[in-house]
């Protein structure tokens, strides 16, 4: 339907003294995606968001966000998007309330009503008109949410989103996330270090290292995936002999066998095993797979 | 744009601190002319409120640290809060952001000069009389022309302060600088005519008192004259304005 894809980054460089931060960096989002930014402090991981939304500007390549270029046609590039930077950061001295009309009026057609049903959604109703140097973290954060969702953008950009949140508001968050997604086709792109987060919320990851985009990978089909599960037993050796004649791939591991199958093979695993007295005490599936990949990535690059 | 300039006047007449220089700014006013009036009633003189409101403008100068502390923060502050991060994404560009605030400088520092006009007009009714009006009214068309002045004045130094607390972010550095230039800018060139060292009349101030070119006043250097002094003053501007766009409109935001 949209003929372009919502955010296309075209070999992004950017150089700051001698230290190259980003380099080449190549990527496209369409609309409705929610990816993932993984990448440890350092990794140009915020840079890479600053150039997004103009803060930094690249020293080659383009970003053209919604099929316009984010150089030359700035503010109608930007007015599709919304942001988070690091930690959400208002003057301390106006009301939640007054923050926001800052920031609205700067876009002119944003009604009362959305600034009351933004803050209903982000439920700060109670603290609007308090100081927001009175505010808790996770309030803060709640309000860096609502000011990035005003004028109701297309591309959403959230840096460490659930930083400060108690667990009831990261699933609060969570859940606001994907109805975002879902219902109004907001693509979202968001920085985290937390990988279960990411593995949660996200369509696709992007691992980033020492400025250079390391791996793309998609989750779309989760669930038909190959997945690492761990069976807890004692024969083990016996156990690997029978699985592998029945066509598992099987690892050893401490106190029992590791094996990669599709969530719909792991009945018939049990089975074999049982079959042949061989008694599970436990079946884990190793969710890590991100975690996995992230951690290999690092390790390999980090001899270097 | 209009929309711009309200938000900074906002920010500012919201913050406490700023509250508390513009009462300063008014408490101020009030005590000058009540210094006044009790040095001039125990000397037995009488004076009327437009000898006052003449006498008022020798303090003119004031305004300007009032204004240079609000110049030299206002884009600063900006940074010092992290607040500049969610400022410029927004569909304005930096150009027109810049200029929003240095437009509400501009602005406050001409109510200043109003407030300052108003209120010794008022000190000056309710603490001095109404004597011998017929002979001061005619040394009131001078007023005008000393308002006009300090009006320059006041706008060249928040224009000061404004740039260099653009270009390095730091508003102590900004106040500290434009202040202590406003203290001893005129002292210095004023040195420099006295021995008659010709290049001082290419600095800032010697050029920022245009009154020196009305009649019954004598140019800081021989040769000196209005134009001259207009172009060295919107040179000074220009090389101000330049940098301080130049700078905040390419700069990598990294706060």
């Amino acid at each position: 339907m949209e003929q372009y894809p919502l955010l296309k980054l075209i070999e992004i460089s950017k150089r700051i003294g001698k230290h190259q931060i980003l380099s080449d960096i190549n990527l496209e989002i369409g609309h409705g995606e929610i990816v993932g930014l993984l990448g440890r402090n350092g990794s140009g991981k915020t840079t890479l968001i600053r150039t997004i939304v103009g803060l930094v500007k690249a020293n080659k390549g383009k970003v053209i966000i919604n099929g316009t270029n984010l150089n030359s046609d700035f503010e109608r590039a930007i007015q599709h998007v919304g942001a988070i930077v690091e930690n959400p950061e208002f003057y301390t001295y106006l009301t939640g309330y007054q923050n926001l009309q800052q920031y609205a009026s700067m876009y002119g057609n944003i009604s009362d009503e959305r600034v009351e049903d933004v803050i209903e959604l982000v439920n700060l109703v109670n603290a609007i008109d308090d100081k927001v140097g009175t505010y808790s973290l996770g309030m803060r954060q709640r309000l860096g949410i609502a000011q990035a969702i005003l004028h109701q953008p297309k591309l959403l950009i959230l840096d460490e989103p659930t930083n400060g949140l108690d667990p009831m508001g990261i699933r609060e968050f969570r859940s606001y996330v994907k109805t975002l997604c879902e219902k109004e086709n907001v693509s979202i792109i968001i920085a985290s270090h937390l990988l279960r987060e990411i593995e949660d919320l996200c369509d696709q990851v992007v691992i980033i290292q020492s400025g250079k985009i390391v791996q793309v990978k998609q989750f779309k089909h989760h669930d038909v995936s190959m997945k690492k599960v761990r069976f807890e037993l004692l024969q083990q050796e016996k156990a690997r002999s029978l699985l592998h004649k029945n066509g598992f791939s099987v690892e050893i591991s401490p106190n029992g066998v590791v094996l990669e199958l599709k969530k719909e093979q792991i009945p018939g695993a049990i089975r074999v095993l049982v079959n042949n007295g061989i008694d599970v005490f436990s079946v884990n599936s190793i969710q890590a797979s991100l975690e996995d990949a992230f951690f290999k990535i690092l390790g390999e690059t980090s001899h270097d | 744009m209009i929309k711009l300039i309200r938000n900074e006047h906002i920010k500012i007449f919201s913050k406490r601190s700023n509250r508390i220089l513009f009462l300063s700014f008014g408490i101020l006013c009030l005590l000058l002319a009540l210094i006044m009036k009790n040095l001039l009633s125990s000397s037995g003189n009488n004076e009327s409120f437009i000898d006052y409101l003449l006498f008022s403008t020798n303090f003119l100068f004031l305004i300007q640290f009032f204004l240079i502390i609000i110049a030299g923060s206002i884009v600063s502050n900006e940074y010092d809060w992290g607040t500049v991060k969610l400022l410029l994404i927004r569909p304005a560009r930096r150009s027109k952001i810049l200029l929003a605030k240095y437009i509400t400088v501009l602005l406050i520092g001409f109510c200043l000069l109003l407030i300052y006009l108003i209120l010794a007009l008022l000190f000056g009714m309710l603490l001095f009389g109404f004597f011998d009006l017929a002979s001061d009214f005619e040394m009131i068309n001078k007023l005008p022309l000393i308002y006009l002045n300090s009006l320059v004045e006041v706008g060249v130094m928040a224009t000061l302060a404004f740039s260099i607390s653009t270009v390095f972010r730091s508003s102590v550095l900004a106040t500290g600088i434009a202040i202590s230039l406003v203290l001893t800018g005129r002292t210095f060139v004023e040195v420099l005519a006295h021995y008659k060292i010709d290049w001082g009349r290419y600095i800032l101030f010697a050029n920022t008192d245009l009154t020196q070119f009305t009649i019954g006043n004598r140019p800081l250097f021989e040769g000196m004259a209005l134009p001259f002094s207009i172009i060295i003053l919107c040179g000074y501007m220009l090389v101000f304005l330049v940098s301080a766009w130049f700078v905040f409109c390419r700069r990598d935001v990294t706060v």
